[in-house]
C-alpha cells in the first residue's frame, strides 16, 4: 500500500511541477511593461469605490455546515458500505437508523429555511 | 537513516512548522491557508503509517469541509476583527517554560517504554481488509455499534445547533 | 510483456536499486500521463468549441489550419506571451498558487483511474474517498484565488463557485457510497472488475444523479454562473492574464473530460470491452471511446440548457438531488439484503426496477410542485416592420 501512495506522493509533485514550469516559461517569455491604469483593480471600468469589503451573507456559511455535517456523515457511511455483503439485515438496520436520524435533522433544516438562498 | 524516516522527518518539520505559522501569523486568511497545509502534512502522516483511510478522510472531510468553513467564518468576521491585535500576552515567558517541561517530561515518559526504538512493524495489508473491519466494527453490536449511533446523534445536534445559531443571527 | 517490465528490466541491468528502479518508473509514468493529459486538453478546447459551434448554428474555428486543427496551437502560443498583469494590492502568496492548486487539484484524479487490465497508477484502497478529496482541493484554490485578487466582484464570485462546489459533492458522495455497496471495494481497480453488468444498467438514477452533480462541480453549463459574464464579470479569476488565467481555462476543459472518465469508470465498465482482458491497449481504446461519449454529452447539455441563478443552483442540490439520492441509498441498502438470497438476474432487475420507480416517483413530484409560469406577451406577435409612411400614423400596436 506504501507503494501505491509513493505513485501518488509522485504525481502530486509532478502535477504541482507541470503547471508551475509552464507559468514560469510564460512569465520569462511576456512583455513586463507595469504602469498605473493597468495595475488598478478592476470595477466594471471605473475606479475602485470603496476599501475591498463584500456583504458577506450568512447563507455561504449555513451551506458549509450542512455541507460539513453531511460529508462526515458518508464518511461513516464508507467503511459499512465496504462491509454490506458479509454483513445481516439488522446491522443494516442500524445503518438506517444512523441515516434517519441525521435526515431527521435535515428535514428540521429545511422547514427551518436553511437551504433556501435568499 | 532510510529513506522512509527521512520522509517522516521532513513531514513532521512541515505540519510542525506549518502549526507554528498558523498561531503567529497576523493575517487570518494566510494562518487558514497555513492550516490546510498542516492538515495536508497530517494526512501525509497517516499515509506514511499505512491507514490509508484516514489519510483520503483528513483531505476530504479536514480540509474539504472544516477548513472551508473556516475560511468562511473568517470571512465573516472580517469587518469586525482587526488585524492589529497582538499575538502575545505579557505571560508568555511562563508559557513557555511551563510548555518545555512538560514536553520533557512527557518525551522522558515515551522513550522510557520499551517499543520506543524499535521501528514500525511491515504493514502486510494491502487491499480492504482494515476498512472492512472497520465497517464490520461499525455496525455489529459487540463492537461499536452504539458509538456509531450516538455519532449521529452527535452530528444532529451539531447541525440543529450550528443552524439554530446562525439563522438566529442572520434574522437580526 | 508490458512496458512498466521492460523497463524495469532494463534499469535493473543497468545495475539500478528495486526500489530506486520503481521510484524512476512512477516518475516516468506519471510525467508522461501529466503531459498527455495537458496535451489532450488542447484538442478537447478545439473540440469542444467547433461542437458548441454547430449547436448555435455557426462554424467553429475553422481559419488556423484544417477545420481550425491548429485553433488551440495558436491560443496556447498566444496566451504565453500575454504579459501578466498583476494588479496592486493582490496577496502575493495565494495570488500565485492558486491557478497551480486549481490544475493539479484536476490532474491529480488521474492517478487512480485504472486505465486497462496492466495499466493502473495507483491502486489505492481508498480511491473513491480520493476522488471526492481532490475535489475539496480545487475549492480551497477557488478561494485563495477570489480572495488574492483583492477584488470583490472576485471574492463574491470565489465564495459562489465554492459554495455551488461543496454543495454538489454530496449527491456524488452518496451516489459513490451506492457504487461501493454493489461492488464491495472503494478501490477503481476493483469496481471496474465488479462489473460484469455495467452499474449505469444496474443504476440507472444513481448514474443521472451523478452525472448532474459532476457538471455541477465542475462548473459548467447550465451551472456556470460563477463565469457569468452579465452577473460577475467573468468571476473569480477576473484579475489574471497571460498563462494564468490560461491555467484556470485548461483546468475547466480539463476536469469536464476527467469527469467523464470517471464516469465511464464507475458506471459504464471502464476499459471493459470485448477483447480487453487479453489485449491492454484495446482497454485503453474503450475506456477514451466510453468517456468521449460522456464527454460530447456533456457538451451537448452546455450547448442547448440556459443558465440557472444561483438559488435554483442550490434548490436542485439541497432539496431534489440530495434527498432523493438518500433515497436511492436506502432503498438499496434494503433491496439488496432483502433480494439476496435470490439469483443474481432477479438481484438486478430488482434493482433496476426499484431505480425507476424511485425515477418515476420523483418525476411526479416535480410535476406537482411545479408552478406554471405566465409568459406575458410584450406587444404582439405579429411585429410591423418600420417604414416611413406610418410615423405619422398611430398605430393601435405599436407600429
Amino acid at each position: 500500500m506504501l507503494n501505491q501512495w509513493l505513485y501518488i506522493g509522485i504525481f502530486v509533485v509532478i502535477s504541482v511541477f507541470l503547471p508551475g514550469v509552464a507559468i514560469l516559461l510564460a512569465r520569462i517569455l511576456s512583455p513586463k511593461k507595469p504602469n498605473a491604469i493597468k495595475n488598478s483593480v478592476y470595477e466594471c471600468g471605473v475606479e475602485t469605490f470603496d476599501k475591498t469589503w463584500i456583504q458577506f451573507r450568512i447563507q455561504y456559511y449555513l451551506y458549509a455546515l450542512v455541507f460539513l455535517i453531511f460529508d462526515v456523515e458518508t464518511v461513516f457511511l464508507f467503511p459499512f458500505a465496504v462491509a454490506y455483503n458479509q454483513v445481516p439485515l439488522f446491522m443494516v438496520m442500524e445503518a438506517i437508523i444512523f441515516i434517519a436520524i441525521l435526515m431527521g435533522g435535515f428535514l428540521y433544516i429545511w422547514r427551518k429555511g436553511a437551504l433556501t438562498w435568499r | 537513516m532510510s529513506v522512509q524516516q527521512v520522509i517522516f522527518i521532513s513531514f513532521a518539520l512541515l505540519t510542525v512548522f506549518s502549526a507554528i505559522m498558523v498561531v503567529s501569523l497576523r493575517n487570518l486568511f494566510h494562518a487558514a491557508l497555513w492550516l490546510v497545509l498542516a492538515l495536508l502534512g497530517i494526512a501525509s502522516l497517516f499515509a506514511l503509517l499505512g491507514a490509508s483511510f484516514f489519510a483520503a478522510v483528513q483531505i476530504l472531510v479536514y480540509i474539504g469541509a472544516i477548513a472551508i468553513l473556516l475560511i468562511f467564518a473568517v470571512m465573516l468576521t472580517r469587518n469586525i476583527m482587526s488585524d492589529e491585535v497582538t499575538q502575545t500576552n505579557r505571560a508568555w515567558g511562563l508559557a513557555v517554560l511551563l510548555v518545555s517541561v512538560i514536553f520533557f517530561i512527557i518525551i522522558g515518559q515515551i522513550s522510557s517504554w520499551s517499543g520506543f526504538s524499535q521501528p514500525l512493524s511491515e504493514f502486510t495489508y494491502t487491499g480492504q481488509e482494515t476498512i472492512l473491519a472497520l465497517g464490520k466494527g461499525f455496525v455489529s453490536p459487540s463492537g461499536f455499534a452504539l458509538p456509531f449511533e450516538t455519532a449521529s446523534v452527535l452530528l444532529l445536534a451539531a447541525l440543529l445547533g450550528g443552524v439554530y445559531i446562525a439563522m438566529d443571527k442572520g434574522k437580526e | 510483456m508490458t512496458i512498466s517490465k521492460w523497463l524495469g528490466g532494463l534499469l535493473s541491468n543497468w545495475g539500478v536499486n528495486d526500489s530506486w528502479s520503481t521510484f524512476i518508473l512512477y516518475l516516468i509514468g506519471s510525467a508522461v500521463l501529466g503531459t498527455v493529459a495537458l496535451l489532450f486538453t488542447l484538442l478537447f478546447i478545439w473540440a469542444e468549441r467547433k461542437i458548441i459551434g454547430r449547436l448555435q448554428d455557426r462554424y467553429g474555428p475553422n481559419r488556423v489550419g484544417p477545420w481550425g486543427i491548429f485553433q488551440s496551437v495558436a491560443d496556447m502560443v498566444k496566451i504565453f506571451i500575454k504579459e501578466h498583469i498583476i494588479p496592486s494590492g493582490v496577496d502575493p502568496g495565494p495570488y500565485h498558487l492558486a491557478p497551480i492548486i486549481v490544475v493539479a487539484s484536476v490532474l491529480m484524479v488521474l492517478a487512480i483511474v485504472p486505465l486497462s487490465t496492466t495499466l493502473l497508477g495507483s491502486d489505492l484502497n481508498v480511491a473513491v474517498l480520493f476522488l471526492l478529496a481532490v475535489g475539496g482541493l480545487g475549492e480551497v484554490g477557488i478561494i485563495m484565488a477570489g480572495w488574492g485578487s483583492n477584488n470583490k466582484y472576485a471574492l463574491l464570485s470565489a465564495f459562489r463557485a465554492s459554495a455551488q462546489m461543496i454543495s454538489y459533492e454530496i449527491p456524488m458522495a452518496i451516489v459513490l457510497l451506492t457504487i461501493v455497496i454493489l461492488s464491495g471495494s472503494m478501490s477503481m481497480n476493483d469496481i471496474v472488475l465488479a462489473q460484469d453488468i455495467p452499474f449505469i444498467i444496474l443504476l440507472p438514477l444513481g448514474a443521472l444523479i451523478f452525472f448532474i452533480a459532476s457538471i455541477a462541480e465542475n462548473g459548467r453549463a447550465p451551472f456556470d454562473l460563477a463565469e457569468a459574464e452579465s452577473e460577475l464579470v467573468a468571476g473569480f479569476n477576473i484579475e489574471y492574464s497571460g498563462l494564468k488565467f490560461g491555467m484556470f481555462y485548461v483546468a475547466d476543459f480539463l476536469r469536464a473530460f476527467i469527469s467523464a472518465v470517471i464516469f465511464s469508470t464507475l458506471f459504464l465498465g471502464g476499459w471493459r470491452g470485448p477483447g480487453a482482458e487479453s489485449i491492454p491497449a484495446l482497454g485503453i481504446v474503450y475506456l477514451i471511446i466510453k468517456s468521449l461519449l460522456v464527454w460530447f454529452l456533456g457538451v451537448w447539455i452546455r450547448g442547448s440548457l440556459p443558465r440557472y441563478r444561483i438559488d435554483q443552483m442550490m434548490k436542485i442540490n439541497w432539496k431534489f438531488l440530495t434527498p432523493l439520492a438518500i433515497l436511492l441509498l436506502v432503498v438499496v441498502m434494503l433491496a439488496g439484503k432483502l433480494v439476496e438470497s435470490a439469483g443474481s438476474t432477479i438481484q438486478a432487475f430488482t434493482l433496476i426496477g426499484l431505480n425507476l420507480i424511485l425515477l418515476a416517483i420523483s418525476m411526479w413530484i416535480l410535476r406537482k410542485n411545479e408552478t406554471r409560469v405566465e409568459i406575458i406577451e410584450v406587444g404582439s406577435r405579429d411585429r410591423p416592420v418600420a417604414r416611413p409612411d406610418n410615423i405619422l400614423t398611430k398605430n393601435p400596436r405599436g407600429g
